[in-house]
C-alpha cells in the first residue's frame, strides 16, 4: 500500500493554487533567474559569432608567410626585414597538394590623387588569389585577373574608403584615372566594405593592383621579384598541420639552407591566432552567464524559505495526513514536487522571457544573438536541480513531522 | 473491515495493553504500568481529569506515540519498535480517529476529505470516489459532497470526519471528546452515529470523555488517575466518581 503518484502530482497541484499570488512571486525568483541564464548566454554566442564572422573576413584556413631575419656580417636583421620570398616561392607553393590559393603580396604607402582630391593609403600589389583568399568581392566594376599581372596593367581596384575620399559618394569611379605615386592607374573595381579588422584598422583603407604592376612602377627594389608577404589558403582545416611541414620543406629547399642554418622566413597560422581569440569571448560569455547563475541560486533560495514557511503552516495538515496513513514518502514527494513545479515552471517562463528579450536586444544592437538547444537544456536540468536541492530540505523537514506533534501544532 | 472484526474469534482480544509505562524528560511519569485489554466489538469510554494520562494512553492506542516500556498488541500486532511507515500503515488499516477538533483540510471539499485515507493507501479513483459518497450518504451528507469544511456546521463538520474515520473500515474508531466542540443538538446526532458503529456494525470503539452523559452511552468504564487505571469495568454511578 502505497500513495498513487499521480494522487501525490494532484495534492501539490492544489495546494499551490490556493497560495496563487505567493507561488508567483516564488516562481518570479526562478523566472529572473533562468531568464538572465538565457538572456546572458544569447548575448555571448552573439558576441562570439560576430567575432568569428571578422576572424572569417580575413580569410580562412590562412597561412601568412613572412622573410624571415638574416645575418649578414654579424648584424641580424628583424623579421621580414631580409628579402627572401620571391614570387618563384609563391608559384612553387602554389602546386602544392592541399593549397586552395596563393597570393604573395608588395605593398607600402602611397599618396593618391584624383583631380582636386588627394588622400595617402596603403598600396598592395597582389595576384587575383588574393581576392579569393580574403573572400572579398568587388560592389562595383571588376577585379583584375591573370592576364593583367602578367602585363603589369596599371589597373586598380581600390577600398570603399579611398573611393568616398576621392569621388565622393555620387560619383563612379569606375574608368576614371587616379595617379599612384605619381604613376596613372585606372579604377577597375570597387572593393566591398569590410569595416574594421581585429586590430582596429580600417580594412577598406586601401588600393590593390596587380603584383608586377607594383613591383616594377610603384616600388622599386634591388631584388626584382621579392615580395613582402605570402598568403597561402589551405583547401580544409585538416590539412594545415601537415601542408606547414611540407611549405617548409620546399621554401627551405629553394632558400638552399643546409640542416644548421635556421629558417630565413616564418610561417603564421592566422587561424590559431583566431582561436585565441575566440577563446577570449568564451571567457566572457562564461563571465556574464556566471552572474546570471548566481541570480538562480538566490531564486533557489526563495524557494527553500517559501517551503519552510508552507512546511510551518500546514504543519497539522501534515500531521493529519500522517495520522490517517500518509507515509513519509508521500509527504516527502509532495512538498519535493511542489518545489520542482515551482522552479520548472519558473525555468519555463524564464526561457520564454530570456528568449523574447535575447531576439530583442539582438535587434536593438544587430548582433546576432541565439538560444541554443544546449541554454535551453542547461536552463531546465537546473530549475528542477534547484528544485530538488532547495525543496529536499524543507520537503524532509514535513516528512520527519512526528504526526503527534503535529496534530498538536496550533 | 466490520466484518473482519466481526470474523475475529472473541477470545482474541483487538487490543493488549501490557503494563505500559510513559513520561516525557524530566517530569513525573504520565503512565505507570497500564494494562488494558479490549475485546472485539466493545465499547468503552475513557475518564479521568486532565493530566490524568487519558490523552497519552490515547495517542499510544492510536501508534501516534509511543510507550517508554511494556508491550501494545494491536490486532494481534506488536507495535512495539514499529517503524513510522509500518505505523501509518497500521493506523491506515486498521484504526479511524474522530478528533475533538474535526481536524479536516481546509479549502478540501468533503469528499476529497473522505478520500484521503483511501488516496493514501493507492485506491484509484475509480474505487475511492463511490465509497466517499456512500460514506457521506450514511452520516446524512448527501447533499454536501462539495462543500468545505468552512461551509458547514461543527456537526456535520464532525460527520464528515466519522466518514473519512470508516473509510478504511477499520475494526477500531478512536474518538478523542469527539462533541467537546459541539451544542448539545449536534452532540446528540454524533453520539447516535458513533453508538450505530458499535451496535450495528460491531466496530469496538473507544471514547474519551470528561461528560458523565456521554461516557454513559458506552458499555465498559475505564477511568484514569495520576497515570494508572484506578477503575475498569461496568458504567455504573460508583464508577464514574471512582
Amino acid at each position: 500500500m502505497s500513495m498513487k503518484n499521480s494522487a501525490i502530482l494532484g495534492e501539490a497541484l492544489i495546494s499551490m493554487r490556493a497560495t496563487g499570488l505567493r507561488t508567483f512571486l516564488t516562481m518570479l525568483g526562478i523566472i529572473i533567474g533562468v531568464g538572465s541564464v538565457v538572456l546572458m548566454l544569447a548575448i555571448g554566442r552573439g558576441v562570439e559569432i560576430s567575432v568569428r564572422e571578422s576572424i572569417a573576413s580575413q580569410g580562412s584556413n590562412l597561412y601568412i608567410i613572412l622573410p624571415g631575419a638574416t645575418t649578414s656580417g654579424g648584424i641580424r636583421s628583424g623579421s621580414g626585414g631580409a628579402a627572401t620570398l620571391t614570387v618563384g616561392d609563391a608559384e612553387e607553393l602554389a602546386r602544392l597538394p592541399g593549397v586552395a590559393a596563393v597570393a604573395p603580396n608588395v605593398g607600402g604607402p602611397g599618396q593618391v590623387v584624383y583631380e582636386g582630391q588627394n588622400w595617402s593609403t596603403s598600396i598592395t600589389g597582389t595576384t587575383p588569389g588574393f581576392f579569393q583568399i580574403r573572400d572579398w568581392k568587388v560592389s562595383n566594376g571588376e577585379i583584375f585577373d591573370d592576364s593583367a599581372v602578367r602585363a603589369a596593367a596599371p589597373v586598380a581596384v581600390i577600398g570603399a574608403t579611398v573611393a568616398e575620399k576621392l569621388f565622393g559618394p555620387d560619383d563612379d569611379p569606375i574608368g576614371r584615372t587616379i595617379r599612384i605615386r605619381n604613376i596613372p592607374f585606372q579604377v577597375i573595381g570597387v572593393l566591398e566594405e569590410k569595416g574594421q579588422s581585429l586590430q582596429g584598422q580600417d580594412q577598406d583603407d586601401t588600393i590593390l593592383v596587380p603584383l608586377t604592376t607594383a613591383q616594377r612602377r610603384l616600388f622599386g627594389s634591388p631584388f626584382p621579384g621579392a615580395v613582402r608577404i605570402i598568403f597561402v589558403q589551405a583547401v580544409s582545416e585538416d590539412v594545415m598541420k601537415a601542408l606547414e611541414l611540407e611549405m617548409r620543406d620546399v621554401l627551405r629547399l629553394r632558400h638552399r639552407l643546409s640542416e644548421e642554418q635556421e629558417d630565413d622566413f616564418s610561417i603564421r597560422d592566422l587561424t590559431a591566432i583566431g582561436q585565441t581569440i575566440e577563446q577570449s569571448t568564451q571567457a566572457v560569455s562564461l563571465l556574464l552567464g556566471s552572474i546570471a547563475a548566481i541570480s538562480l541560486v538566490v531564486g533557489g533560495i526563495g524557494i527553500m524559505n517559501i517551503m519552510l514557511v508552507s512546511v510551518t503552516e500546514r504543519t497539522r495538515e501534515i500531521g493529519v495526513r500522517k495520522a490517517i496513513g500518509a507515509r513519509e514518502r508521500d509527504i516527502l514527494l509532495q512538498f519535493l514536487i511542489e518545489s520542482v513545479i515551482l522552479s520548472l515552471g519558473g525555468g519555463l517562463i524564464g526561457l520564454i522571457l530570456g528568449t523574447g528579450l535575447s531576439m530583442l536586444i539582438g535587434s536593438l544592437l544587430s548582433l546576432p544573438t541565439e538560444v541554443s538547444l544546449f541554454s535551453v537544456t542547461l536552463s531546465f536540468v537546473v530549475a528542477a536541480g534547484i528544485g530538488v536541492f532547495f525543496g529536499y530540505y524543507p520537503a524532509r523537514q514535513a516528512a520527519r513531522l512526528q504526526p503527534i506533534e503535529a496534530l498538536r501544532y496550533q | 473491515m466490520g466484518r473482519r472484526a466481526a470474523a475475529l474469534v472473541m477470545s482474541e482480544p483487538i487490543i493488549q495493553v501490557d503494563r505500559v509505562d510513559k513520561s516525557y524528560g524530566a517530569m513525573a511519569p504520565v503512565l505507570r504500568q497500564v494494562s488494558l485489554t479490549v475485546q472485539p466489538g466493545e465499547f468503552l469510554a475513557i475518564m479521568g481529569p486532565s493530566g490524568s494520562g487519558k490523552s497519552t494512553f490515547m495517542n499510544i492506542l492510536g501508534c501516534l506515540d509511543r510507550a517508554d516500556r511494556g508491550r501494545y498488541l494491536l490486532g494481534g500486532e506488536d507495535t512495539t519498535g514499529l517503524s513510522a511507515d509500518r505505523a501509518a500503515e497500521l493506523r491506515n488499516r486498521m484504526l479511524g480517529f474522530v478528533f475533538q477538533g474535526f481536524n479536516l483540510l481546509q479549502r478540501r471539499s468533503a469528499l476529497d476529505n473522505v478520500a484521503l485515507p483511501m488516496i493514501c493507501a493507492g485506491l484509484p479513483r475509480s474505487q475511492w470516489d463511490p465509497r466517499a459518497r456512500e460514506l457521506l450518504d450514511q452520516v446524512g451528507l448527501s447533499a454536501k459532497y462539495h462543500s468545505r469544511p468552512n461551509q458547514l456546521s461543527g456537526g456535520q463538520q464532525q460527520r464528515v470526519a466519522i466518514a473519512r474515520a470508516l473509510a478504511m473500515e477499520p475494526p477500531v474508531i478512536l474518538a478523542d471528546e469527539p462533541t467537546g466542540n459541539l451544542d448539545s443538538m449536534s452532540s446528540t446526532e454524533i453520539m447516535r452515529i458513533i453508538r450505530s458503529l458499535n451496535t450495528d456494525r460491531g466496530i469496538t470503539t473507544i471514547l474519551v470523555t470528561h461528560e458523565p452523559d456521554i461516557a454513559a452511552q458506552a458499555k465498559r468504564l475505564v477511568k484514569f488517575k495520576d497515570g494508572r487505571i484506578v477503575y475498569d469495568g461496568p458504567v455504573t454511578e460508583a464508577g464514574m466518581s471512582a
